[in-house]
């Protein structure tokens, strides 16, 4: 009893210091992939492969943020890839055809993002549709409309700045874009961990009713984390075409389902109320170094998807088992 | 046994030393980036690379981008920080991405651009089939089978890419040959993929019955267009083509399931980027185009494609 | 009553469950007999739920032996004790929203016949079984949107229908009122002229005279009494099961003051579920509402308080009109809603105790929308100590007890002051001394000036607590009566008008 009693707070302390929420076996499991890579291959442990791994996963952890919030209410976003080419598509047509500055026509991609994201949330709060079918509604509509804004066609040509965003590394390590998934990362984190309306979000996704009648306006919160998902997919896809040096309308095909893997895979509970933006991030990580990992293993393309695949469930499988 | 190995080894070394310059300096790595393995087309570069490189003693790494550019980028990363010595790269997307063909340039690793090549920044040299060519050809072959006149539906590929601008414009201009022809549908494809190429056809089919002509700019898309045909079940003879000379679609040109396609040559592709990826590593001069022109392939003369494919 | 000379068919030898090195039933004894029905009795904690699972297969024991009809029995798993001829009423519904109120009786058992479920037989047969119950309603209806108690009607109906041998009722009338729980009562009776032996468990004491034919008290693990007879005085049996002499059951409630804080006008809700209702209360006042289920009492004080939309009518505090339109509107004008059903609308079960008191106090513990989980525990620990939760903080709230959860919820709604309280059957299926500890808060509450409102479907609580009482029936005020002349007779002589 004694031992029960001292080892309750204390873990429930350390839990807290590291806020995994839940996200620790994924952690152990990125650690383990890590230690591995660095043994079967020479250059996964160089500097140069790490930060190129840090590259690789900004539009992807940008997004995850986003849907981690979703998710936490119990929601799903299936429109986040959707979004992502509508928003680089705005940017795009804006900048280059219409001929708008660059950062304001990033501006306007946001707000179109933001846009979508007010829909889907009315959508769900005031019509009562279920949040699948809405954002499903919405990732056909938003696909429909970046192929719209050109046709099909791809645009290119943008300032040498923006490419370079991407590529060149200030203090030898930090490119604007990787800067800006920490920034997004950071301000999450706070967001969830040190705010009444993150600590609502974990009300709301525990029990929607018990959160209304505790006075939390689960209608707002609900649109409002729609409307973040959006926007957190906008600007991911701005970092995406800095990356590309172009946009194209089909960019961005299939990324929700990746997102809420990493989502998931960093113990957010599908079924709402438990998870946070560390173990996001470990689940993000997971997947940009089993890609980058399999890749150096020289692991053959069709390889590699069924060791993806088997990961995703692994991890997912041990969480719950260490659950029981 | 070791003895004569070492002392192969310190043969090597000793003359790699001696001659710098010389042209013996093979790569030892090459990097490919598959746009989609998905498409037959590209498997079959690919199975060309990988056989031809393990004859000559290369490695090759494979990656597959499945037909999205930012994972292409990646991968291509990837490939670069495993210190390849050439990138044969096929690149994903509409158009190409430049970024990889830039970040190859950035570390001095020449770049084979096969099949696409990238806008702004192109690769070292690049290796496709004569598409404007062999599209006339093909087109104008099936205007003179379907009696020089009739109504034609198109199912393009993906809007933009290389191929599909190039197969339609040498398609316009053997039309233009043709007045009689006139293209009552056209529909673009997003991923090549032969179930679009069914449904495509199956629409366009409905709203325009009278089609005697149906083009799809890949085998793949052929093969979805005519089975579209044949579940229509129209009275009129209808005349399905593709283009590319996939393994499996020859093997149906030959059972008659449509009437023509134009066969690239992807085994010879395949052989050709690797020659070129080690003269370019070796400082050799390479033509900045390489175009080979495709066979114009019917019952007739498919079977030797099938026995071997060119 | 059958004679005890028959073997019972039910016998528990020297069963003991432990956990670790914990042991939490020390040896029990028990025996049914087949037709007679035995009141399981005991505070939330005493080790009924325990012997429940064990008898069911739920939970395998220790150590000890059972006999079932003579022979050894030992279920490794629920369905095996269902096999045997058991058969067990939980306490939380488990229904099938979605499926039909036949489709849910019959669940698992449907009626066949060659190649698919033969519908109109399960369906006819689920009505008959319905309406013995008493519950109005055509089988072949959705069991989504059924009140608690008409869903708890189902759950009943569902276990009447296994013919079993032993049934286990375990909190039955929870939901239910006066009307309905003596239906269940006559369908008890029926059953045990069959035959069937029947293990009652229920914090409602004043049933078990009517219900039982023996009693069996827990208390801690150990079964501490036996009475051979259900009539015995309820003040002897509470003394039994807390082991100690009770005083009162109720404290004494003040004298509320004369200013009014709450005024109810005209007030119609949006779905029918009442028509008109208006009232005021004052300040340090508890205001009673009774009724029978169905009546409207959830609904009204639901839309009181912002919770439900209303048609027509207005809600004044403090001579303002405030009308809430949304729980959160009621909260920051300082009126609470105490839920009704503490596990779905009262606490996330999956979250701590800190979280879900903080979740209610945001304001306080985040006046400027900045949290720290310090302060968020801090003001747990306090509102923890102040409603007397046994408990920790960092516990999640399903580890808890009922007693123990629905005090989470009370400290939830009045750690930061409210002026108008309103509890929706606050001591629903909890035991007896957290039930005195809700009511020791009630009169804190009332003393402070507080007007409080308290819903309830338990006659001798709404009259031992209130100063004033309204009784609604189908929708309506059928009257207000004071505490001087009130009493169960006229109570339900009005809820039945």
């Amino acid at each position: 009893m004694t031992a029960i009693a001292k080892n309750g707070p204390m873990k429930a302390s350390v839990a807290s210091l590291f806020s995994l929420r839940g996200a620790t076996g994924p952690l152990v499991g990125l650690l383990l992939l890590s230690a591995f890579l660095s043994f079967a291959t020479d250059s996964f442990f160089t500097s140069r492969n790490l930060l190129n791994v840090l590259d690789q996963i900004t539009v992807l952890g940008i997004m995850a943020v986003g849907m981690t919030f979703v998710i936490l209410i119990g929601g799903i976003d299936l429109a986040v890839g959707s979004v992502l080419a509508l928003a680089m598509m705005v940017m795009g047509y804006m900048s280059n055809v219409v001929g708008i500055a660059l950062p304001l026509a990033m501006v306007l991609a946001l707000v179109v993002a933001a846009f979508a994201g007010v829909i889907t949330g009315l959508l769900i709060t005031n019509f009562g549709v279920p949040a699948f079918i809405s954002t499903l509604a919405m990732m056909s509509v938003a696909r429909g409309l970046a192929n719209m804004i050109t046709d099909g066609q791809q645009i290119v040509g943008f300032p040498s700045w923006f490419n370079l965003m991407a590529i060149v590394r200030h203090g030898g390590f930090l490119t604007v874009t990787v800067g800006l998934m920490f920034a997004v990362f950071i301000a999450g984190w706070i967001f969830l961990r040190n705010t009444t309306g993150g600590r609502s979000l974990y009300a709301i996704g525990g029990n929607p009713e018990v959160a209304r009648l505790a006075g939390i306006n689960v209608k707002l919160m609900t649109i409002g984390v729609y409307t973040m998902s959006a926007l957190l997919s906008g600007l991911a896809g701005i970092v995406l075409a800095a990356r590309l040096d172009s946009v194209q309308p089909s960019s961005g095909f299939t990324y929700e389902l990746d997102t809420i893997a990493a989502v998931v895979i960093g113990g957010t509970s599908l079924s709402g109320g438990t998870g946070g933006i560390a173990g996001t991030v470990i689940g993000v990580l997971i997947i940009g170094v089993l890609r980058n990992g399999l890749n150096l293993l020289g692991v053959s393309p069709f390889t590699q998807q069924v060791v993806i695949g088997v990961v995703i469930a692994m991890a997912v499988a041990a969480e719950a088992l260490k659950k029981r | 046994m070791t003895f004569k190995k070492s002392l192969l080894a310190a043969i090597a070394v000793a003359t790699t030393a001696l001659t710098p310059l010389a042209a013996s300096a093979q790569p030892e790595k090459i990097g490919l980036a598959v746009a989609n393995l998905q498409a037959n087309f590209f498997n079959q570069i690919k199975q060309s690379v990988e056989a031809y490189a393990s004859e000559k003693g290369i490695e090759v790494i494979t990656v597959d981008a499945k037909g999205d550019s930012a994972t292409q980028v990646s991968q291509v990363q990837d490939l670069l920080t495993q210190g390849i010595d050439a990138l044969i790269y096929i690149p994903a997307g509409a158009a190409a991405a430049t970024v990889p063909v830039r970040l190859a340039h950035a570390q001095g690793i020449p770049v084979v651009n096969v099949d696409r090549n990238a806008e702004g920044e192109p690769g070292d040299t690049f290796i496709a089939s004569d598409s404007v060519v062999s599209a006339y050809e093909i087109c104008k072959y099936m205007f003179e089978q379907a009696g020089g006149s009739g109504d034609m539906v198109i199912v393009h590929g993906q809007k933009g890419t290389t191929p599909e601008v190039d197969r339609s414009k040498g398609c316009t201009q053997a039309m233009e040959e043709f007045p009689g022809i006139k293209v009552v549908a056209e529909q673009f494809s997003q991923i090549w993929s032969q179930d679009e190429g069914f449904q495509m056809t199956q629409n366009m089919l409905q709203a325009h019955p009278d089609v005697t002509l149906v083009w799809g700019q890949a085998d793949a898309l052929a093969l979805g267009a005519a089975q579209a045909v044949k579940v229509a079940n129209l009275p009129q003879r209808i005349w399905v083509f593709g283009f590319d000379g996939d393994t499996a679609a020859l093997e149906a040109l030959r059972d008659g399931v449509f009437d023509a396609t134009s066969t690239q040559r992807t085994q010879y592709f395949g052989q050709l980027a690797v020659d070129s990826a080690i003269k370019l590593v070796n400082g050799e001069e390479v033509p900045a185009e390489q175009l080979l022109p495709a066979t114009l392939t019917t019952k007739e003369n498919v079977e030797p494609f099938i026995a071997n494919h060119p | 009553m059958a004679t005890k000379t028959e073997p019972p068919i039910l016998s528990l030898r020297n069963i003991k469950k432990s956990y670790g090195s914990l042991e939490i039933l020390h040896g029990i004894d028990l025996d049914i007999h087949a037709g007679e029905v035995v009141a399981l009795l005991g505070e939330n904690g005493a080790g009924k739920s325990t012997v429940s699972n064990i008898i069911c297969g739920t939970i395998a024991p220790s150590s000890g032996t059972m006999t079932w009809q003579g022979a050894p029995f030992a279920p490794a798993n629920p369905r095996q004790a269902i096999d045997c001829g058991l058969g067990l009423i939980h306490q939380e519904l488990r229904l099938l929203p979605y499926l039909s109120i036949a489709e849910n009786v019959f669940v698992g058992r449907w009626p066949k016949k060659p190649g698919s479920i033969d519908r109109r037989l399960m369906e006819e047969m689920a009505q008959e079984q319905l309406q013995r119950l008493g519950l109005d309603l055509p089988a072949s209806r959705l069991v989504e949107g059924l009140s608690t108690a008409n869903q708890q009607l189902v759950e009943i109906a569902k276990a009447l229908t296994l013919n079993a041998r032993l049934l286990i009722l375990d909190e039955p009338t929870a939901a239910l009122g006066g009307a309905e729980t003596e239906r269940l009562f006559e369908q008890i009776d029926r059953l045990r002229a069959d035959g069937v032996g029947i293990i009652y468990i229920s914090h409602r004491l004043e049933e078990i005279r009517r219900v039982a034919d023996r009693i069996v008290v827990m208390r801690d693990g150990d079964k501490v009494q036996e009475f051979d007879s259900g009539d015995v005085p309820v003040r002897t049996i509470v003394e039994s099961m807390v082991g100690r002499e009770m005083g009162r059951m109720f404290p004494t409630f003040p004298q509320p003051r004369p200013e009014t804080v709450l005024e109810v006008k005209n007030l119609c809700s949006a779905t029918g579920a009442f028509e008109d209702v208006s009232f005021t209360v004052r300040r340090g006042e508890v205001f009673g509402i009774a009724g029978l289920v169905g009546a409207g009492r959830t609904d009204l004080v639901r839309a009181i308080t912002g919770a439900d939309p209303i048609r027509s009518g207005s809600v004044h505090l403090e001579g303002r009109e405030i009308t809430p339109r949304s729980p959160a509107e009621s909260i920051r004008h300082g009126m609470v809603l105490v839920p009704e059903d503490r596990k779905l609308q009262g606490l996330v079960l999956s979250h701590s105790i800190a979280e879900n008191i903080g979740y209610a106090n945001f304001q306080s513990v985040a006046p400027k929308g900045w949290v720290r989980q310090r302060n968020i525990n801090a003001f747990a620990d306090r509102a923890i100590g102040r409603f007397g939760v046994k408990g920790q903080g960092q516990q999640n709230a399903d580890e808890m007890s009922g007693g123990n959860q629905q005090k989470v919820v009370l400290a939830k709604w009045l750690a930061h002051d409210p002026k108008v309280v309103v509890l929706d059957e606050p001591t629903r299926g909890i035991d007896v001394g957290a039930r005195s500890a809700i009511y020791e808060i009630i009169v804190e509450l009332a003393e402070k000036g507080v007007a409080v409102i308290v819903v309830s479907s338990d006659l001798e609580e709404v009259l031992g607590v209130s100063n004033r009482i309204m009784v609604m029936a189908e929708g309506r005020e059928a009257g207000i009566l004071d505490r001087s002349q009130a009493n169960d007779v006229s109570i339900m002589e009005l809820a039945t008008s």
